[in-house]
């Protein structure tokens, strides 16, 4: 397959001659599968080894770190390589996050199956909702989605009977404590058991979120999802399924927010909605994904790493410079960056083109 | 008769809204751009007036226009530096554009001015008046004669005069405007100019009858979107309605049910026009799904 | 004669102020070129729409193969055996060629790559398979749209304006592959502005002239009739 840059004019030449203007073209890379998937069993390794040798605040920011991978791999499920930009993935983090805490402070179930059940009720509930919001174009979308996160917010904290409103919920963990009269500090290893049950909990998220980004990536499927984004009309017209094939991705994508909240609700012991409803976790979802390089598999890796790393120093010095940095952060993407750090890589040459990436 | 009442309250306050979201339908008839920083627009005029009023005693009536200065001024600048680069890829660059600037705005304030709530009680304003029997709330009343001067005055400019034509002429067909020779690149700076004086202007009303806050803003684009859905996209007087249903519907649900559910109106209203009825009450068809 | 696969009856559709198509009925019938002419704005692209789904008539009836399809959408419609080119060609720019062929394959990964390639051979592009469809030259794109469109071997292939802006080498592969659809037994139905081309290639020409239908029939007698050199030369 040679492709020689032969700008010649001449009509003869012309349906054989090759890049006329732009990027230079994407290749498969055989070897990158090797490669690729070395590195891949270290890293696991590399994190399944990591609580036993750190400290309980390095595990809980590496918690948070695979939490932020996991928000921002799924809202690139249908928002990255689908193009339907949402804001609503704070609702479904704060559904998750109340389904699962509401479940333990109830005591109804343990919390492995309350995490599952918040997660697959997510995933129902966005295919409820996303078969008529999904036919929704563009900014009406994220505009719907947004008011969709908004309305959660308000409706958890007036159903005061089941939700316990403005209160919030106290899950076991702090209940315990308190309920301990006298007990005036932590239970280490109490804390330090429950913040590796959920580190490892995370973790599993974190992998199958980017094995299903990785199998979205590189399958029929997630060209479709480009498709769409490229130019849905033409795919219709195309024969491409256009709704089926959002409504799995939105379905999808809702499942990972939630099942991350429910975790976040018991590694914090308390949540209300104030907090994990807040657009914060949209933000972060979208700007780790767009950091990193919308549609690609290890943009929100790289995204959440190099963020959550920056945040965590932000918030130790000035709690609100976080606002800040993630909206300036958001705007110089967008100027400059619009394919993430992945295709800044990938132009300089130092990353190959790749659906793998 | 307390009905009467609530209703009417409700109305004034949706003129204000109504300014608040005619800036914001102006931006995006102009440009296709859907600013999502115009709350904290609002939330900058607030503050002006609030800074004017405690540290400077300046009788609020008489901040809006320098608060709407200020935020021409801004907005040009905002516009020039950032939002013209966007103006011309898809709409996602330019919804997250202003996404990250309301994030990046509204966290700057909340450095400098904190998130406790703040409130301008100028006495003159205090209080209400007694109106056929009804009591009506003293700021709502100016604010809303106010809202509608500056919101007729803007229906006029662009009506008739030549600039406003050009605005108009830009919204409908930008490569045809161009063509007849009007600058419109000019006419994006002036507009979202504009826009944003407008929403200055909104906010410093809305600080003259709520508390502010530096997340107001938020509250406020939810119902801003909620208006222009429900009149439709591009039309000046179904926005105009649209605000007017929307405010008289929130002091209803507030004063039935509670505050909290009141809130719940916008995003429920927005959610039910998009998905029954995309292009709003008299917008252009074809402008939603 | 052949029989009728595409029955187009009584079709409107209106765009605020403007009378798209008025009550335009048409006949497509099996296995030959049929064309379709009208100044600009007679109203050809909304009626593709509407035969492809994109947009729905106001009233009137389209049926495919006997069956009613003026309300389906337009992947419903196309998985039913119609399919289209557009007149400003509409691939994925994102993609690469390669990748806009398989993405419409209904069939297996391995499967929808080979046919690609042979596709692409078939018309000597196979070097730009790699290549991003957004950094092809105008002519390659509307040839690579037309291979897209093979891709589902649809049997009616609705072609808008595909000799629009291109050379004349272009030209020749683009009727190449027309002659070669013609010749498989698919039923074509296309509008062009080239006048010489669409009468030497359609055995039977609609004439649209503000929406409505205001002549059909074999070329020669459509070129002689009066009402259509009014259309085009009259007023």
């Amino acid at each position: 397959m040679s492709s020689a840059t032969d700008r010649s004019p001449s009509p003869a030449a012309d349906a054989d001659s090759t890049i006329v203007r732009g990027r230079p073209t994407p290749k498969w890379e055989p070897y990158l599968g090797w490669g690729y998937l070395v590195i891949l069993i270290l890293a696991t390794g590399f994190l399944l080894w990591f609580p036993s040798s750190a400290t309980a605040y390095s595990v809980s920011l590496a918690l948070i770190v695979l939490m932020t991978i996991s928000l921002a791999t799924s809202w690139n499920y249908l928002s990255g390589f689908g193009g339907y930009t949402s804001f609503g993935h704070a609702g479904f983090f704060g559904i998750g996050s109340y389904t699962g805490g509401l479940l333990l402070h109830y005591e109804r179930v343990s919390w492995i199956p309350a995490v599952v059940i918040a997660g697959l009720g997510a995933g129902v509930l966005a295919l409820l909702i996303g078969y008529p919001v999904l036919r929704l174009r563009g900014p009406y979308f994220a505009i719907a989605m947004l008011a969709f996160s908004e309305l959660c917010r308000v409706l958890v904290t007036a159903w005061d009977s089941l939700t316990l409103g403005g209160r919030g919920v106290y899950l076991p963990i702090l209940r315990f404590q308190r309920e301990e009269d006298g007990a005036s500090a932590w239970d280490r290893f109490g804390v330090q058991v429950h913040n590796n049950q959920n580190y490892y909990a995370m973790l599993v998220l974190a992998i199958v979120a980017v094995a299903i980004a990785y199998a979205i990536g590189t399958s029929r499927f997630g060209l479709e999802l480009l498709a769409i984004r490229d130019d849905e009309v033409a795919a219709q017209a195309m024969g491409i399924q256009t709704t089926r094939v959002k409504l799995t991705a939105f379905g999808l994508s809702a499942i990972f927010p939630a099942a991350a909240g429910a975790i976040y609700a018991r590694q914090v012991g308390y949540i209300d909605p104030p907090t994990v409803f807040l657009v914060i976790w949209s933000i972060r979802s979208i700007a780790t994904a767009i950091l990193g390089g919308q549609g690609t598999i290890l943009g929100p890796i790289i995204g959440a790493v190099v963020l959550t790393l920056v945040s965590e120093r932000v918030w130790e010095t000035d709690p609100n410079l976080y606002q800040v940095i993630f909206g300036g952060l958001i705007v110089v993407v967008v100027l400059f960056m619009p394919g993430g750090l992945i295709a800044l890589l990938q132009n300089r040459g130092i990353l190959p083109r790749s659906r793998r990436l | 008769m307390d009905t009467l009442q609530v209703i009417l309250s409700g109305l004034l306050l949706g003129g204000v809204y109504a300014l608040f979201a005619a800036g914001l339908n102006m931006i995006f008839g102009v440009m296709r751009v859907i600013n999502l920083a115009h709350g904290e627009l609002m939330m900058l005029g607030a503050y002006i007036t609030f800074f004017l009023f405690s540290q400077a005693g300046v009788n609020p009536l008489l901040s809006i226009p320098l608060s709407a200065a200020a935020l021409l001024v801004l907005g040009v600048i905002l516009q020039f530096t950032l939002v013209e680069r966007v103006v011309n890829q898809p709409l996602l660059s330019s919804l997250l554009l202003t996404f990250g600037l309301s994030t990046l705005m509204m966290g700057i304030a909340l450095n400098l001015w904190t998130s406790n709530f703040r409130s301008v009680a100028w006495s003159p304003l205090t209080g209400s008046w007694d109106v056929f029997g009804l009591a009506v709330s003293k700021s709502r009343l100016v604010a809303f004669g106010i809202a509608l001067l500056v919101t007729g005055g803007t229906y006029l400019f662009l009506q008739k005069s030549t600039f406003g034509k050009a605005i108009r002429a830009t919204s409908q067909h930008p490569e045809v405007a161009q063509i007849c020779g009007i600058d419109v690149r000019r006419v994006r700076l002036a507009t979202f100019g504009l826009g944003s004086a407008m929403a200055a202007i909104s906010g410093s009303l809305i600080a003259m009858i709520f508390t502010i806050s530096p997340e107001m803003g938020r509250m406020f684009i939810g119902k801003a979107f909620a208006i222009i859905v429900l009149g439709g996209l591009g039309s000046f007087t179904g926005a105009f309605i649209g605000a007017l249903a929307l405010g008289t519907s929130e002091t209803l649900a507030a004063y039935w049910t509670d505050t909290q559910l009141a809130e719940a109106v916008a995003y429920a209203v927005l959610l039910l026009v998009l998905l029954i009825r995309p292009s709003g009450l008299f917008g252009r068809a074809g402008s939603g799904a | 004669m052949s029989g009728v696969v595409l029955d187009v009856r009584g079709v409107s559709k209106r765009f605020g102020g403007i009378q798209a198509v008025n009550d335009a009925s048409l006949a497509i019938r099996e296995g030959i070129v049929t064309g379709v002419i009208g100044p600009n704005g007679s109203g050809k692209s909304t009626l593709f729409n509407l035969v492809t789904g994109l947009d729905h008539p106001d009233s009137g009836e389209i049926h495919f193969n006997g069956r009613d399809i003026a309300q389906l959408g337009p992947d419903r419609i196309n998985r039913l055996g119609i399919g289209r080119t557009f007149q400003l060609t509409r691939l994925f720019g994102k993609m690469t060629v390669h990748e806009n062929l398989i993405v419409v394959s209904r069939s297996g990964r391995r499967e929808a790559g080979e046919r690609a390639m042979e596709l692409l051979g078939s018309l000597g592009l196979s070097g730009l398979w790699n290549e991003y469809a957004e950094n092809l030259s105008y002519g390659q794109q509307k040839l690579v749209e037309f291979l897209r469109l093979s891709v589902s071997d649809p049997s009616l292939i609705l072609l808008d304006e595909p000799f629009a802006g291109v050379n004349p080498v272009m030209e020749q592969k683009l009727l190449a592959q027309l002659h070669a659809w013609i010749a498989a037994g698919k039923t074509v139905l296309l509008t062009d502005h080239e006048m010489a081309i669409m009468m030497e290639l359609c055995q039977e020409i609609f004439v649209l002239d503000q929406g409505e239908v205001i002549a059909h029939g074999a070329p020669e007698a459509v070129r002689a009739d009066e009402r259509v050199m009014e259309a085009y030369f009259g007023r």
